[in-house]
């Protein structure tokens, strides 16, 4: 426990959700994508996060036999490809896009889910936020004590 | 930036947690009395203090060149920067008060 720990672990949770901010904009922008590069419809991305561990593995073994329990924030461990949800087909025969029966095949990409996952993705960017502020006071409060 | 080496001496407890921290620095105390390892420490805290106003220093070229990547990088930088200063001033000030409290003593 150092003592800009909690900083830095805030830090790391703003650019994890500023990542995941990028990826739902993503989506959101490419919800009509009837064409990607390889010639078929665009696929929801979803952000993944991991605990970070950017310890070397001997100062892993040295914490966990002094006890000393050092966390490292979050990161971003992938960011895959939604293939569960199904595509949105949508019969336009004049669209340059559609197939031989004239069909059209839309992203998977629901604006509502994408919109709910934004608005969660601010909240925890404004919790990490409120959470540094809050390290921040803790530290000038324990300097405030001895006057 | 450690300043658990300031410590305590009236508690036994704390001055052989203490005892131990320092033992552990890498500060070297060449002559191993009280006041010189006081303020290596402390000249260790301001070496500390100024890489951390160097690194918000960068983020501020960086934000107005245009290369940073979040919003956060610039403030995270210059809050560590302005607590750790804080810290190293109260020290500064504390040191400079025990230092007058001696020189005003009565011979």
């Amino acid at each position: 426990m150092g003592m800009f720990t909690s900083f830095d672990i805030n830090a790391s949770g703003l650019t994890a959700q500023r990542y995941r901010m990028d990826i739902i904009s993503e989506n959101v922008a490419n919800a009509n994508t009837t064409r990607t590069e390889d010639g078929t419809a665009y696929r929801r991305k979803i952000v993944t996060f991991a605990e970070k561990d950017s310890q070397t593995p001997f100062s892993k073994v040295l914490n966990t036999a002094t006890d000393n329990y050092s966390g490292k924030g979050v990161k971003v461990s992938s960011v895959s490809e939604d293939t569960t949800t199904d595509v949105n087909k949508v019969y336009d025969p004049s669209h340059p896009d559609a197939d031989e029966d004239g069909y059209v095949t839309y992203p998977n990409v629901n604006i509502i889910t994408e919109m709910t996952n934004l608005i969660d993705a601010s909240r925890a960017y404004e919790a990490n936020a409120t959470a540094f502020g809050t390290s921040k006071a803790i530290a000038m409060k324990g300097l405030e004590m001895a006057p | 930036m450690d300043i658990s080496s300031l410590y305590n001496i009236n508690s036994n407890a704390i001055s052989e947690a203490a005892k131990n921290s320092m033992s552990s620095q890498s500060v070297t105390t060449e002559n191993n009395d009280m006041f010189g390892s006081l303020l290596n420490t402390a000249i260790d805290n301001l070496n500390t203090t100024n890489s951390y106003l160097s690194d918000a220093e960068n983020e501020e070229i960086k934000l107005a060149l245009g290369e940073t990547e979040n919003t956060h990088d610039l403030t995270v930088a210059l809050q560590k920067a302005s607590t750790a200063l804080q810290y190293t001033v109260a020290i500064r000030d504390k040191f400079l008060e025990a230092y007058k409290e001696i020189m005003q003593m009565q011979i």
